[in-house]
């Protein structure tokens, strides 16, 4: 070993990091050797003693006892808050609704993209003007900076977009653009009075959380929900499905709940996407 | 890192998400103190490390969702929490944050190590843990946060990087140079205490 190669490996080797066994003999076979490195090396490890001191020195420090109180007291702030019955004019603190809407507007954009990008575009130019202005908080970032509908929910959306796995359209189904709908079939679907999504009024986050769920052929499903919030799924002529693949954690973002132990694993979702090639509506299938 | 506890951390955490406050203040005492002291060595500011010890716990109430437990470890995701409010903080008050002298925040570390037999010896350890402490705070922070994190915190250089979302490569390659700067100021700090330039100079020394 040369000096290069003992300077490259010093720091390991002071900090007693593993080391292959061959590379920390001839290691410390250079320094028998060479005064300069031996030197170096005792200056590295009198570093790694130092910064040891340093640690035991600040062992008995940690946060003032205040906060724990302080904090508890925000925990159950935030359960209360999601047990209680959420209303859209928002309140400061977030509640279950302000946490869960734009999650579901993010998934539907993460859909968007992985289902086609254009029909993003698409969307923006389209959507009636409310539910642009709500889709837009969470979908303009490829352009711009979101000005953000409200400070606490547009970092959240934005981040769920760029962090959620990319979700994978299963090929088979894809290829084939999916299993076409006729109106009828789009009707039976969305019902006489589709699933939409809660009202403006008020509703319960446990509402949205017992989603029904039903028996498809061997599987059992989620009702179809739409993703975006206030879509009538009514005015959908013609449709079709494309089975996808998600992470488990899209799950929380339509408010379901989530086991935290599996919410790497993927699920399969089925999207129900309009003729104009927006996603318009989702269920997860086991 | 404690990797072994019971409950896990996964397991407060999912009960935490169901609402348990138990499971929540269980988690914040197993966990607040590391990154009190993440905090606190990445600015030298006690406030700034209640404040962002409080953000975080905040942060992992708000949105538990957002842990991947395939991306590394809990405490990995709220060190890397607690790194991105620190560095903001720290961007934001930058003209502001008086970084602590010796004499103020020396304190508690005097009061540890007062209990000992060589007063003399036990001075120049202190002087020396002092003179390390701010050596490590006048590192830039891409640095500063590889020592912290691997020499204060114990992490592994896999911790580490998944806490800085960095590669593992970097983290190694970041600390060896870390080291190498922190040693280039120590030296030149006991040379110019040895020419007698005496305590006052120490920490203008190192700030300088
Ligand atoms: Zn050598």
């Amino acid at each position: 070993m040369n000096c290069k190669n003992f300077e490259a490996i010093i720091s390991d080797l002071a900090r007693e990091q593993m080391l292959e066994a061959h590379t920390r003999e001839s290691a410390l076979l250079h320094i028998e050797e060479c005064a300069e490195c031996a030197r170096m090396i005792e200056d590295e490890r009198a570093l790694t003693r130092g910064l040891r001191s340093l640690v035991t020195s600040m062992q008995v420090m940690e946060a003032p006892a205040s906060l724990e109180a302080t904090l508890r007291a925000k925990f159950r702030e935030q359960v209360a808050a999601q047990n209680s019955p959420v209303v859209v004019q928002m309140p400061q603190r977030a509640s279950a609704w302000q946490r869960w809407y734009p999650h579901a507007v993010a998934a539907a954009v993460l859909l968007m993209f992985a289902i086609g990008g254009a029909s993003m575009l698409r969307l923006r130019q389209e959507q009636p003007a409310a539910s642009q202005k709500n889709v837009a908080a969470s979908s303009s970032k490829p352009e711009n900076k979101a000005q953000p509908l409200n400070a606490s929910i547009a970092p959240a959306a934005t981040d769920e977009v760029e962090e959620t796995a990319p979700t994978t359209i299963d090929k088979a189904d894809a290829a084939g653009g999916g299993q076409r709908l006729s109106r009828s079939e789009v009707a039976a679907i969305t019902g006489g009075n589709a699933p939409r999504r809660p009202g403006i009024t008020s509703v319960r986050k446990s509402d949205i959380d017992r989603s029904g769920m039903s028996q498809t052929g061997g599987e059992i499903a989620t009702d179809f929900m739409p993703v975006s919030y206030g879509d009538n799924l009514n005015d959908l002529d013609n449709g079709r499905i494309v089975r996808v693949e998600m992470p488990r954690s899209a799950l929380a973002q339509f408010g379901l709940p989530v086991n935290m132990e599996r919410a790497n694993e993927r699920i399969k979702a089925d999207v129900l996407i309009g003729d104009d090639g927006m996603p318009r509506a989702i269920r997860f299938v086991r | 890192m404690a990797t072994h506890l019971t409950p896990s951390d996964d397991e407060l955490l999912r009960l935490m998400m169901a609402g348990d406050e138990a499971a929540f203040t269980a988690l914040y005492r197993r966990r607040q103190a590391g990154v009190y002291r993440f905090a606190l060595q990445m600015s030298g500011s006690e406030a700034i490390a209640e404040d962002v010890t409080q953000e975080v716990f905040l942060a992992l109430m708000s949105d538990a969702t957002r842990f991947d437990s395939s991306r590394g470890t809990l405490s990995s995701y709220l060190y890397g929490i607690a790194r991105n409010h620190v560095l903001r903080r720290l961007e934001r008050d930058r003209p502001f944050v008086q970084i602590v002298d010796d004499a103020s925040e020396g304190e508690p570390h005097t009061e540890l190590w007062a209990a000992d037999d060589n007063p003399h010896e036990e001075l120049q350890r202190n002087e020396m843990i002092g003179r390390l402490r701010q050596a490590v705070l006048a590192l830039p922070e891409h640095y500063r946060e590889v020592v912290v994190l691997c020499d204060l915190h114990e992490m592994s250089y896999v911790e580490a990087a998944s806490a800085l979302g960095c590669a593992i490569g970097t983290v190694r390659s970041r600390l060896h140079r870390a080291r190498a700067l922190l040693l280039g100021k120590l030296n030149a700090n006991i040379m110019s205490s040895e020419e007698g330039a005496g305590e006052s100079f120490r920490t203008a020394r190192c700030f300088a």
